[in-house]
């Protein structure tokens, strides 16, 4: 079966730039704090917009063009970038959950988390497994919604509240670490 | 909505969210105004939410802007060219017809190459074997598959090898890319079942770096990886590289890349 040519399609929209361009920054940083290497960053960001270009006759305008980028992103991310096999993250959640209560218990009496520096956000951020990494990315770096990111990473809406719901309670735990590193009174 | 223990838990994240209804915030609201353990939670998720949303973003690399905007220049430029092909669902063109267009493309290529074209071709291989990359030229015989290649502008020799003896049957190929370099991309299938994916673009061994397994048959280099189960077995024939992918025992692989191997040094 000779499936033959297909007809000419349209020039690239010239209002593709428009749409799409803005988001570059913050794809940029997304790709660079998954791949964690910057040449792949690159790689990955350029190759999310050639096939956005390629699908952009499917995008709908007026929708939500930061959340249809990390679609792309995201596929392209999970079928050529990751660099292990995906494994689900082992971690012991109800020692993460005890610890969680007793922290936030104990700092309500003392000194909150308020704005912890750069550096420690990114290490933080970075010790995630890359499933929560990713919702905390999608939602809370991104602004994306729950439905937004759960479309972007092909999975439930319940499985993005859930992951977030546990990533935000790690980051709290790995930035509460960083505070009582430097002295900050965080209780317990 | 859960009250477990006379505390609640996922709803407080819910509420910092700004996913419930009136009603129900209220309720979470009055209950967290009375409750030290909930509050501390709440305001231990409102710490770690508010650190995330303020996590920098670095701003991109100046490079990286004029790369995009070169390959979407590109883009248009062979889209624009009448008699355009596409390929599978990704719409990718082949964009290979026009030297002008590879002229375009080979200044591109320069910006965008960096290591990672084991990488490109397992997701080339993932992308058919999910069914998300079509074919452009469903055919058993290789002479035809060759001559469409050539029809479609892919202006390095192709050589699409009948493997019958060794028990693989040509499916099929298309035109396609390889970090943006022209590909001629076609599939064998095993009477088995057992599915290899082989492309060809214009390349060189060190361009692979120094990752991946080395192996020599018949004084040929080859290049061998291993990527999430798939192995990638890479040669060259002179300014073309060859590469075959292939799931199952690597050595399958790499024995049938030996076959179809020819060294033209």
């Amino acid at each position: 079966m000779d499936l033959g040519a297909e007809p000419a399609r349209n020039a690239v929209p010239a209002d593709f730039e428009a749409v799409a361009l803005p988001f570059m920054r913050a794809l940029h940083g997304t790709a660079l704090r998954l791949t964690r290497r910057p040449e792949d960053a690159r790689d990955l960001v350029q190759e999310t917009y050639l096939r956005a270009c390629r699908t952009f006759d499917g995008f709908t305008p007026g929708t939500n063009a930061r959340a249809w980028l990390f679609t792309i992103l995201y596929s392209v991310f999970v079928n050529g970038y990751r660099r292990r096999q995906r494994q689900p993250a082992q971690v012991p959640w109800h020692e993460i959950e005890e610890r969680f209560a007793r922290a936030a218990a104990m700092d309500a009496e003392n000194t909150q988390l308020a704005g912890p520096p750069a550096a420690a956000v990114e290490s933080a951020l970075a010790r995630l497994p890359e499933d929560f990494r990713l919702a905390v990315l999608m939602v809370d770096v991104n602004d994306l919604s729950y439905e937004e990111a759960a479309a972007a990473l092909g999975c439930p809406l319940g499985t993005v509240r859930s992951r977030l719901f546990r990533a935000r309670k790690l980051l709290y735990l790995h930035l509460r670490e960083h505070a009582r590193g430097l002295g900050y009174p965080t209780g317990g | 909505m859960g009250f477990e223990g006379g505390h609640y838990d996922d709803e407080l994240q819910e509420m910092l969210d700004g996913r419930l209804s009136a009603r129900e915030r209220s309720a979470v609201e009055a209950h967290v105004a009375g409750c030290g353990r909930c509050h501390g939670q709440l305001e231990a998720f409102r710490s770690a939410r508010q650190a995330a949303r303020d996590a920098e973003i670095p701003p991109a690399p100046a490079s990286l802007e004029s790369g995009v905007l070169a390959l979407l220049k590109a883009e248009r430029s062979a889209r624009e060219r009448p008699g355009r092909r596409t390929a599978g669902v990704l719409g990718r063109p082949a964009w290979i017809g026009a030297a002008a267009a590879l002229v375009l493309v080979a200044g591109v290529l320069a910006m965008l190459w960096r290591p990672g074209l084991a990488a490109a071709v397992r997701e080339d291989y993932a992308l058919y074997r999910a069914g998300e990359v079509a074919l452009d030229l469903v055919t058993g015989d290789p002479a035809r598959l060759q001559a469409y290649f050539a029809k479609s502008g892919v202006e390095f020799p192709t050589r699409v090898l009948d493997l019958g003896m060794m028990k693989y049957r040509l499916i099929g190929g298309r035109t396609g890319t390889v970090r943006g370099r022209a590909s001629a991309f076609f599939v064998y299938r095993h009477e088995d079942g057992h599915v290899v994916v082989c492309q060809m673009y214009p390349g060189n061994l060190d361009e692979l770096g120094s990752a991946g397994a080395r192996r020599e048959h018949d004084g040929i280099p080859f290049r061998v990886y291993g990527q999430g189960g798939v192995t990638l077995v890479f040669w060259p024939e002179g300014g073309v590289m060859c590469v075959l992918a292939g799931e199952g025992d690597p050595e399958r692989v790499i024995q049938l890349a030996f076959a179809k191997a020819m060294n033209v040094a």
